[in-house]
């Protein structure tokens, strides 16, 4: 009886190792946990892309839950987020969905946006990246979602899709109304 | 040779009048800056390629964060306030040394409960053994008829083998760690990839201010602040050891080299002309007369003397180009 139990604990930590090798691998290395939720979103101050005489400060939605996407006409994830975006926006009038045109020339941006539609109630353009340094943007997209307070509820690295919309953001939405 | 190319740069700073005025020196030129930015940016991962270093990736993220880092160096934070400005934007993840804390403890203490486990494993595991006997008898292969005789392994050299071994592992990991890993990192107030060359320096004028006597410290002193962009200091540590200058012509172009970037043009040729009057051939004092020539218009002069200067460090050397280039500037101006 004595020699079963020796027998069992190798086994034991074999299936430790093998559950933590498996979630391991579920899990996407890439994804960097941002220590800017719960804090309020840094400030800003960018021309708008489409009209630059116009400017845009996250201070203008005070009061409001809005979306704030990082996207740039030269990210190719942007463009298989893009669909879910344009879908989102019809779907939920009342969250205004912010486009942050990253590290972006204006004619490029002007032109994907013409070509593939534009989600965004507008976008600022952050052409050499620094707002985007302040936000910790590593990978384009990137997708925060800041409440009426102005905090930074939740952070999305890597395209959106409709299950994200459906099981994280909506749910939270619905939270912050 | 390296002094020569950073008193060259520091003199192209200071030259007034020179083309090179016109435009500020690149940050990157600074040669304290890209030090620090250096020493900073090895212990930070870079988040795009994360296997590598902020200082060695060439992705376009890492790029923007050197030059983030640059501006925050340029508008004199210290090292701990830029690291936490890239904390507080990326987290603990970009610190290839994280802090010790909740989230990290099992990074910290896994290594050791998992070394602690084998151990007790092992020892409850031997203990078994050497009571049973040190071989069991289903261990040992049959006998052929003519192999030769097993020699049976003393008991106690085998245990004594195994207590060895026991230590010798884990005190080789603790100094292999001790060489390749950064204990201090334990404690995130300890994290400081570089000393600040401003505390540094500080500390060294000083000691030398309750010490005066020693020429060797005070000409150290001086060069850190010819390297930080500080001339005005750099005389003033020079002056302190004015009976060695006198003595050594290449002693003499640092001061006037400092002399001259802290905007004394006067006081830089005497101490110029001293050298040359000795029979200097330091490329460094014939090159500040080339400069001060240039200074007072006189291009011929200055061509002359950046022609020796050329001479002896070699028209492809880095500082034979750098001449060569002050020398194009002034063959222009004699047009």
């Amino acid at each position: 009886m004595k020699r079963f139990w020796w027998f069992l604990i190798p086994l034991l930590v074999f299936a430790v190792l093998v559950f933590f090798l498996a979630k391991g691998l579920t899990k996407d290395p890439s994804y960097v946990p941002s220590p800017l939720v719960g804090k309020p979103a840094p400030t800003f101050d960018l021309p708008q892309l489409q009209d630059p005489k116009q400017r845009f400060a996250p201070e203008d939605l005070k009061g409001r839950v809005w979306l704030l996407n990082v996207w740039a006409s030269w990210c190719v994830s942007c463009r298989a987020e893009h669909p879910v975006l344009i879908d989102f926006a019809r779907t939920h009038p009342d969250v205004p969905l912010i486009g942050l045109d990253y590290k972006d020339q204006r004619p490029d941006a002007l032109a994907w946006l013409k070509q593939h539609g534009n989600p965004y109630v507008l976008s600022a353009f952050d052409t050499d990246g620094r707002v985007g340094i302040d936000y910790g943007v590593y990978g384009v997209p990137e997708t925060y979602v800041i409440d009426q307070a102005g905090i930074i509820r939740y952070k999305h690295v890597g395209p959106l899709t409709t299950e994200v919309v459906n099981k994280l953001i909506d749910p939270m939405l619905k939270g912050l109304k | 040779m390296k002094g020569l190319i950073k008193y060259l740069v520091a003199l192209v700073l200071v030259t007034s009048s020179g083309v090179y005025a016109a435009e500020a020196l690149p940050l990157a030129q600074n040669p304290v800056v890209e030090t620090r930015l250096n020493a900073i940016s090895e212990n930070l991962r870079c988040l795009v390629c994360q296997n590598e270093s902020l200082a060695g990736s060439r992705a376009d993220l890492a790029e923007d964060l050197r030059r983030e880092v640059r501006h925050l160096i340029e508008s004199g934070r210290s090292d701990k306030e830029i690291i936490d400005f890239l904390v507080s934007r990326y987290g603990d993840y970009v610190l290839y040394d994280p802090p010790f804390k909740s989230s990290t403890l099992l990074l910290w203490v896994g290594p050791f409960l998992l070394l602690t486990g084998g151990l007790v494993g092992l020892v409850l595991f031997l203990r078994r053994r050497s009571r049973q006997g040190l071989v069991d008898e289903e261990d040992v292969p049959p006998m052929q008829a003519n192999a030769a005789p097993v020699v049976p392994v003393p008991r106690g050299t085998g245990r004594w083998l195994v207590w060895l071994i026991m230590v010798l592992i884990p005190l080789g990991g603790g100094l292999v760690y001790l060489n390749v890993g950064n204990v201090a990192a334990l404690n995130p107030a300890n994290v400081k990839p570089a000393p600040d060359p401003n505390v540094m320096v500080a500390r060294l004028q000083a000691k030398l201010d309750a010490n005066p006597d020693d020429p060797a410290g005070w000409q150290l002193l001086a060069r850190a602040y010819m390297v930080m962009n500080r001339p005005e200091d750099a005389v003033k540590a020079f002056s302190h050891i004015q009976p060695e200058i006198k003595k050594q012509p290449p002693l003499m172009a640092d001061y006037a080299e400092a002399l001259a970037a802290a905007g004394d043009l006067k006081g830089a040729q005497i101490w110029i002309n001293n050298a040359l009057k000795q029979g200097s051939q330091d490329p460094k004092v014939l090159f500040l007369a080339g400069g001060l020539a240039f200074e007072g218009a006189n291009y011929k002069l200055a061509i002359q003397y950046w022609e020796r200067v050329i001479k002896i460090v070699g028209p492809d050397s880095q500082e034979g180009k750098f001449v060569q280039e002050n020398m194009a500037e002034a063959k222009a101006r004699l047009k």
